[in-house]
């Protein structure tokens, strides 16, 4: 008999799953049952064990066991401010940048204190999504152990600057200026200004007018994130200051050459953004774009691929080699110059076979109208790797219509931290000024800047007192970015001014004024004085034409117009160099040995956001880790090392190693280790002893990756946790049938458009609701509400990129619980990113990633099962959750066949506040229209039922009865950069919601229970080359 | 089977229910000593149940204090121990009323020696169970919200959930076997008053016997209350277990949502009332030397009851893989393969040895008739019935509809020490009944001995009947 499910296809969560699935027979209980648990025990500390004491004896009494709650006072405002109507939010346009991407925002103020950053829809970087870099910056603002004062180096170490009669930063700046003042009369010889990636044309401005101050300075760039190579690679093709950003609007082939552009690159937001609108077809007859990729691990833009070839970093400059070989050998024209370079990259017949393939397809794609191609080369590659990529975008005629080139007038000409090092360990460099950067922490540790530092004199400016302060005379507080004036100029030339939302918390100064103090020698105590300086450049540039009329429309707007640029699109002309530089970048290729690999990390950047709770708790868009980062092995290469997850791996470079905890994952190219950056920092209270660091692996020639490593098991184990893979156990029965996510090829849609519709264990018809034979439908939920809200997820569009997650997470107060509460399972997101394999190759599997959020069942198994209705229906067709009635007994969770609720098994909120040690900061990033939940209830996804309310109360307010298709928009439908999310009326068939619900794709997951969820999914498309295939 | 000689009744000729041809007052007298002069070996189980009672204190206090995080709870698996231990403790609850209350009616005279420990394990046991669902809950002090209380916020229970149904059911079924308890206790209570030594006993006995003097009237009246109660118990013997089934058989996930639940429960639940009695008597008779009140003959009819539920828990376990299979319903196969083969495979396959196997050996009659063997069987009867408990809330939990959320449960000492202290809670309420109450219905008892027929020995006319 054929069973409905049959032509499913076979997922799997982990590796432990797979194995029993190829082997089709149950296994024995392996001792890796449980990575990283172990039986939990809790420590009973004074406190608690005095807790106990005293419950116990009110449990003895039983009458005297009541405590007081806390007095707290709400002070209203004893007059209105103007403007401010309370409990209104107010939204400031404002720009925020990590490395080369700079999102303009629009950020939230709920009483004056920023809560929440959404994107700005009028700025072409963001198009109104933001990312969880963007999301979580919120919190970064408040975090406690920011550096709340000026301090210098005492007897034992950092201590406040000034005293009773000077200031603090009277104090710092007399220190400072005194350290300046040594090298002012040789013209700043010897004194290095250390500055991240730097995109604002105020700071652009006074680096020039620092420079011209101190002329014989130098600056040198240092940051992890900045898109150097790219930049570099343009730079030896054209002029000084060239810069290309991509458009994939029109990319019917995109190649990711070890490139993450959908979760890491510069201008990941857009171009995922783009990306995804050619990737939905509606309709079998809309095709969609094809995704290639080339990499040693699997990112998310991996996942996304429709074809992927593993690769170690080493091998993926010669396979652009052999893409270039394969066009030119189809026609395409190469530059002349590179007829010599273009030769010897056999990378095995697999390889060939897919860039054969490829060849193809790109030719294919530059003949079709208005299509074209685009081929993206990831940060991780050297220059030279960009280059070639450069040359077959050209070859393709990409120039001007995906790829498009400009002359970034203002761009910084900076050193590399390998400069540095040779300055500092020569002498020729003795004070060193980081503004903003810690190289101390991101130099490669080839480099051992660290050491070369701690013999200068360091003036360091940053929000924490990190590894450079601790080498610093002077360690100075930066104010964070939403607390001072600024402005940014994003890699297309948009260009937005950066409001304040909140005075410094903390007695800090934000970059530019910093910087206009070093360059001037006078620093300001005008609160405002950031504003003057940002305006000051402003007005410089535009003379005349600047009004104060015009600077309000900028700050309204979010985005500068009218600003002259330069019409010349620049030209590659520079293959012969490239072609040198492709002879040397191939003989420094090492390709024996192990490889290792390092990745900026998706969830904590460089390193930026390790202090972050949020950001550390967030699964890995891959391996789903929590609290940590590990070395990523293969399944094969884990075999030949005899090494299971958390077993510590010791990884050898040169004479630099490090240990740390492996974790096995599909997709890995074999004989490589893959590692996040940023983890693993000394301080913090979230950040310390979360994973570990692996900076001091990395050459200083080419960071990123490095071959020829030593990597052996190092005996012992570090637990780390993973959300998704904790007990993977079990015999593998019937798990590959479950029709929970449906996929098809392009070409199967076109042949079965109701693909997504198969696979139902249950016909629709055959399901008889436990009502219907009942006189009046008595205990069927009662969806009378003039609207009835729905939310579509669109498989094809998710990438997995975790920014609803954290987005949700800010928005509705979510509690961070902690790496051992992870590790028990208790993680309190409401929404979650389910990641499966599929594909019979374990090395080399599919990825499919599923949101999971409530699904607001119309008949959902939570609401009946509650024996006090905390969790009912609204009219709306809402599954609400009233806090204040739950008791507790978890009944709702165990019965929610999609396991969304989540438990406050402690009360999570006064732990994160017992760990910042009180601070009353923590609680300023609440949203105020949330409630914040006690210990003992449920809770889940309410679709933002506050934003739903909102949108009410505003359509009333303007005479309507009904929310406008648009009007109510979910935390995580605005975060997200592809689309995925659509919410909106199901009722009106007039609203996207509703079209895409009654669209060939859309499907609901375990609709056979009747639950009739109101979160359905369009059934996933990938688009493999029938050549490949 | 020369071996298994009972002593027969003179004059029905079947097997006597009290031996020894003991008296009247030897009835009263045996049953009193430990009453009145307790021995040293009860003041150490009285100590080792109350430092456990201890336990239990401070593990609720810590409970209170710092919330169900403490125990091994976690998303997929939302009910742990403290759930499984709820269903353990009302299932031993079981017995006692099926004993005083069903046998009653089926006029099964064997009863009236063991219905008065019995029902007293109910109660103690039901007072266990009802402690679980309440400290579970997340935020127990609101726990008064499932009762239909009328209120300002004009809120009622949600009448559909299983939960509730619990709430009423156990409630009902407490208060029912507590009255009947004490109904039948009123003459034995009267009895004890009567031989205080003691001011104090006198009162405390007194009052509770409701002046009793037994007369006529009150024989007559107290028999009618009796068989009343019995009737109202009876039912409920079969609805509390079908109703703590429904907490899972109305759910829907795959392992709970089975229509087989309701008697496999209530079979499991005599399965396991049974065998927490003979834990609890086979010592009890030895040291309270009550040998010729509770005979082995007893102990041989609990030991067939008991084979036979466990063969009628062995053909439940049966018959939910055979559905299982036959359901077609992937999610409900794999939920049965992974009891039987995955990460729980060993609490399965103890399940089953205990609760399956292990009873097989009261096929024989040596095994049936040696105390020694049958307390041993039946404490891996009650382990089997923890662990049936356990397998049906964890495993069904820990792996249901979405991979993605699968996850492990592994409970914490917090854990233990709950169900450690709950036993002590049991032992100690037991401690106290032993040695302020007769643990055996003298009343009852007396009406079945052979000298309490009218026809015994000589009765006036001169003539032996034998």
């Amino acid at each position: 008999m054929s069973k409905p499910t049959e032509s499913l296809k076979a997922y799997w969560r982990s590796l432990d799953d797979h194995e029993a699935l190829r082997a089709g027979v149950e296994r024995p209980v392996s001792h890796d049952e449980f990575p990283g648990q172990e039986l939990s025990t809790i420590k009973v500390g004074r406190r608690g064990f005095v807790g106990i004491l005293g419950a116990s004896t009110a449990l003895a009494g039983l009458t005297t066991g009541c405590l007081r709650k806390p007095v707290e006072r709400i002070l209203p405002f004893a007059k209105r401010p103007e403007d401010l109507i309370p409990g209104e939010p107010v939204f400031y346009a404002s720009a925020y940048q990590v490395g080369g991407s700079v999102l303009g925002v629009l950020v939230e103020s709920q009483d004056g204190r920023p809560t929440k950053i959404e994107g700005n829809p009028k700025h072409s970087a963001s198009q109104g999504a933001t990312d969880g870099w963007t999301q979580a910056a919120v919190l970064n603002l408040y975090d406690p152990e920011r550096t709340q004062a000026p301090m210098k180096r005492g007897d034992a170490g950092l201590v406040p600057a000034g005293d009773a009669e000077t200031g603090a930063w009277q104090d710092a700046k007399a220190g400072v200026d005194a350290i300046l003042a040594k090298t002012k009369g040789a013209g700043g010889q010897g004194v290095a200004l250390v500055l991240p990636w730097t995109l604002s044309p105020t700071l652009r401005a006074q680096t020039q007018a620092f420079l011209k101050a101190y002329p014989k300075a130098r600056v040198f760039l240092d940051d992890a994130t900045a898109p150097v190579n790219a930049a570099a690679a343009l730079e030896m093709l054209s002029d000084r200051g060239v810069r290309a950003t991509y458009h994939l609007d029109t990319a019917r082939v995109v190649v990711a050459v070890d490139s993450d552009f959908l979760a890491t690159e510069q201008d990941h937001v857009r171009l995922a953004r783009e990306f995804a609108r050619l990737r939905s077809p509606l309709k079998p007859t809309d095709g969609m774009n094809r995704l290639y990729a080339v990499g040693p691990h699997f990112t998310v833009t991996g996942g996304a691929a429709d074809h992927r070839l593993r690769l170690r970093g080493g091998q993926v400059g010669l396979f652009l080699i052999g893409l270039a070989q394969a066009l030119a050998a189809a026609g395409v024209q190469m530059p002349a110059e590179l007829s010599g370079v273009l030769k010897g990259a056999d990378l095995g017949e697999q390889a060939s076979k897919f860039t054969a393939a490829l060849a193809k397809d790109l030719i294919a794609a530059r003949a079709a109208r208005g299509e074209g191609s685009a081929i993206l080369v990831g940060e991780r590659q050297p220059a030279w790797v960009h280059g070639l990529g450069l040359a077959i975008n050209n070859a393709l005629g990409n120039a001007n219509n995906t790829v498009r080139l400009r002359h970034d007038d203002g761009a910084l000409a900076t050193e590399d931290l390998a400069a540095l090092a040779a300055g500092l360990s020569g002498g020729a460099i003795s004070t060193v000024l980081c503004l903003g950067a810690n190289p101390a922490h991101d130099a490669p540790g080839e480099l051992k800047l660290a050491e070369l530092l701690g013999k200068a004199e360091v003036v360091h400016v940053g929000s924490h007192v990190d590894e450079t302060a601790a080498l610093a005379a002077w360690h100075l507080p930066l104010s964070h970015a939403l607390e001072g004036w600024g402005d940014l100029e994003a890699s297309d030339g948009t260009i937005s001014i950066c409001q304040p939302l909140i005075r410094p918390l903390f007695d800090s100064k934000s970059a530019v004024e910093v910087l206009a103090w070093w360059a001037s020698g006078s620093l300001s105590d005008d609160e405002n004085s950031s504003l003057y300086l940002v305006q000051a450049t402003w007005r410089e540039l535009l003379g005349t034409q600047f009004s104060e009329r015009r600077w309000q429309q900028w700050l309204h707007d979010g985005v500068v117009s009218g600003i002259p640029r330069s019409g010349v699109t620049p030209m590659l002309l520079g293959w012969g160099k490239l072609a040198d530089a492709v002879s040397r970048g191939v003989g420094a290729l090492v390709n024996e040995g192990f490889e290792v690999n390092f990745h900026l990390d998706p969830k904590l950047a460089d390193g930026r956001f390790a202090n972050n709770a949020w950001m550390q708790e967030l699964p890995h868009p891959m391996s789903k880790l929590a609290w940590d980062n590990a070395a990523y092995l293969s399944p094969a290469t884990a075999k030949e090392l005899g090494v299971q997850n958390c077993d510590l791996l010791s990884v050898q470079v040169g004479d630099r190693s490090v240990k740390a905890p492996v974790w096995i994952i599909p997709g890995q190219a074999d004989k490589t280790v893959s590692i996040d950056l940023g983890n693993g920092r000394p301080f913090g209270i979230i950040a310390k002893g979360a994973g570990f660091d692996a900076y001091p692996l990395q050459a200083a020639a080419h960071p990123w990756f490095v071959g020829g490593a030593t990597v052996s098991k190092a005996g012992g184990q570090h637990l780390i946790y993973s959300t998704q893979d904790h007990g993977t156990l079990d015999p593998g029965l019937g798990y590959e049938k479950r029709p929970i996510v449906r996929e098809t090829t392009l070409e199967g849609f076109a042949k079965d458009p109701a693909f997504s519709q198969k696979g139902d264990l249950m016909k629709p018809e055959d399901l008889k609701s436990l009502w219907d034979h009942n006189e009046g439908d008595i205990g069927a939920p009662k969806l009378v509400g003039k609207q009835q809200w729905g939310l579509v997820i669109d498989l094809n569009r998710c990438t997995g990129c975790n920014a609803c997650v954290v987005a949700c997470q800010a928005e509705n107060n979510i509690p961070v619980v902690g790496k051992k509460e992870v590790g028990n399972g208790r993680e309190m997101h409401w929404m979650r990113l389910d990641r499966y394999y599929s594909g019979m190759d374990v090395a080399d599997p599919e990825v499919v990633i599923q949101p999971m959020l409530c699904q607001h069942c119309e008949t959902a198994p939570c609401e009946n099962v509650c024996p006090v209705a905390a969790t009912s229906h609204s009219p709306e067709g809402l599954n609400d959750m009233t806090y204040n009635r739950c008791i507790g007994t978890r009944y709702c969770a165990n019965n929610c066949p999609y396991k969304v609720r989540r438990f406050n098994f402690h009360n999570y909120n006064l732990r994160v506040e017992e760990d910042m040690q009180q601070s009353p900061l923590i609680q300023m990033v609440r949203n105020p229209d949330v409630t914040v939940r006690f210990r003992g209830v449920i809770e889940k996804c309410s679709y933002c039922v506050q934003r739903i309310n909102q949108a009410k109360i505003a359509a009333h307010v303007a005479g309507k009865d009904t929310v406008e298709d648009g009007g109510v928009v979910t935390a995580c439908q605005q975060v997200c950069p592809s689309e995925a999310l659509t919410f909106g009326d199901i009722a009106d068939p007039t609203t996207r919601v509703a079209k895409l619900r009654a669209g060939a794709r859309n499907y609901g997951v375990l609709t056979d229970l009747l639950t009739r969820p109101r979160t359905t999914y369009l059934g996933r498309v990938r688009n493999p080359n029938p050549e490949l295939a | 089977m020369a071996a298994f000689k009972d002593e027969l009744d003179p004059i029905s000729g079947r097997k006597v229910l009290v031996e020894n041809n003991l008296t009247f007052a030897q009835v009263t007298d045996a049953v009193a000593a430990p009453i009145e002069a307790p021995s040293a070996r009860w003041w150490a189980f009285f100590l080792v149940s109350v430092s456990m009672l201890g336990v239990l204190v401070v593990s609720l206090g810590w409970l209170f204090w710092e919330g169900v995080g403490i125990w091994g709870l976690n998303n997929p698996v939302a009910w742990g121990w403290a759930i499984v231990n709820f269903v353990f403790w009302v299932g031993i609850g079981h017995a006692g009323t099926l004993i005083s209350a069903v046998l009653f009616l089926f006029r099964q005279k064997w009863r009236t020696s063991i219905n008065r420990a019995s029902e007293a394990m109910t109660i103690f046991a039901v007072i266990c169970a009802l402690l679980f669902p309440t400290v579970h809950a997340g935020r127990p002090w609101v726990l008064y919200w499932t009762l239909p209380l009328p209120n300002q916020m004009g809120m009622w229970p949600n009448f559909r959930s299983p939960l509730l149904w619990d709430v009423f059911a156990v409630s009902t079924y407490f208060t029912v076997s507590l009255l009947f308890w004490y109904v039948g206790l009123i003459p034995d209570l009267a009895t004890m008053r009567d031989r205080a030594k003691s001011t104090v006993r006198r009162v405390a006995y007194g009052a509770f016997a409701l002046g009793w003097r037994g007369s006529t009237r009150h024989w007559l009246h107290y028999e009618k209350a009796y068989l009343i109660l019995a009737g109202i118990a009876t039912p409920l013997v079969l609805s509390v277990h079908t109703i703590v089934s429904f907490d899972f058989a109305v759910s829907q996930l795959p392992g709970w949502h089975t229509t087989i639940f309701p008697p496999y429960f209530v079979a499991g639940a005599i399965f396991s009332g049974f065998g927490m009695v003979l834990t609890l008597l086979v010592p009890l008779r030895k040291w309270f030397r009550l040998e010729a009140l509770i005979t082995i003959k007893h102990l041989e009819n609990m030991a067939k009851i008991i084979l036979v539920t466990g063969m009628m828990v062995g053909y439940a376990y049966g018959m939910e893989f055979f559905i299982a299979w036959y359901s077609g319903n992937p999610y409900e196969q794999y939920a049965f393969a992974n009891r039987a083969f995955g990460d729980y495979w060993w609490a399965y396959w103890t399940m089953v040895s205990c609760n399956v196997i292990s009873p097989q050996l009261f096929w024989f009659k040596a095994v049936r008739r040696s105390p020694l063997a049958l307390f041993i069987i039946s404490i891996f009867v009650n382990i089997g019935m923890w662990f049936e408990r356990f397998v049906i809330t964890v495993t069904s939990l820990h792996h249901d509809f979405l991979p993605s959320s699968w996850d492990y449960y592994s409970p914490t000492i917090w854990d233990v020490s709950t169900l450690i202290g709950s036993f002590g809670l049991f032992f100690t309420l037991f401690c106290l009944f032993v040695r302020f109450l007769p643990v055996i219905a003298l009343a009852e008892v007396k009406s079945v001995m052979p000298i309490a027929d009218p026809h015994y020995g000589d009765h006036g006319d001169g003539h032996h009947h034998e």
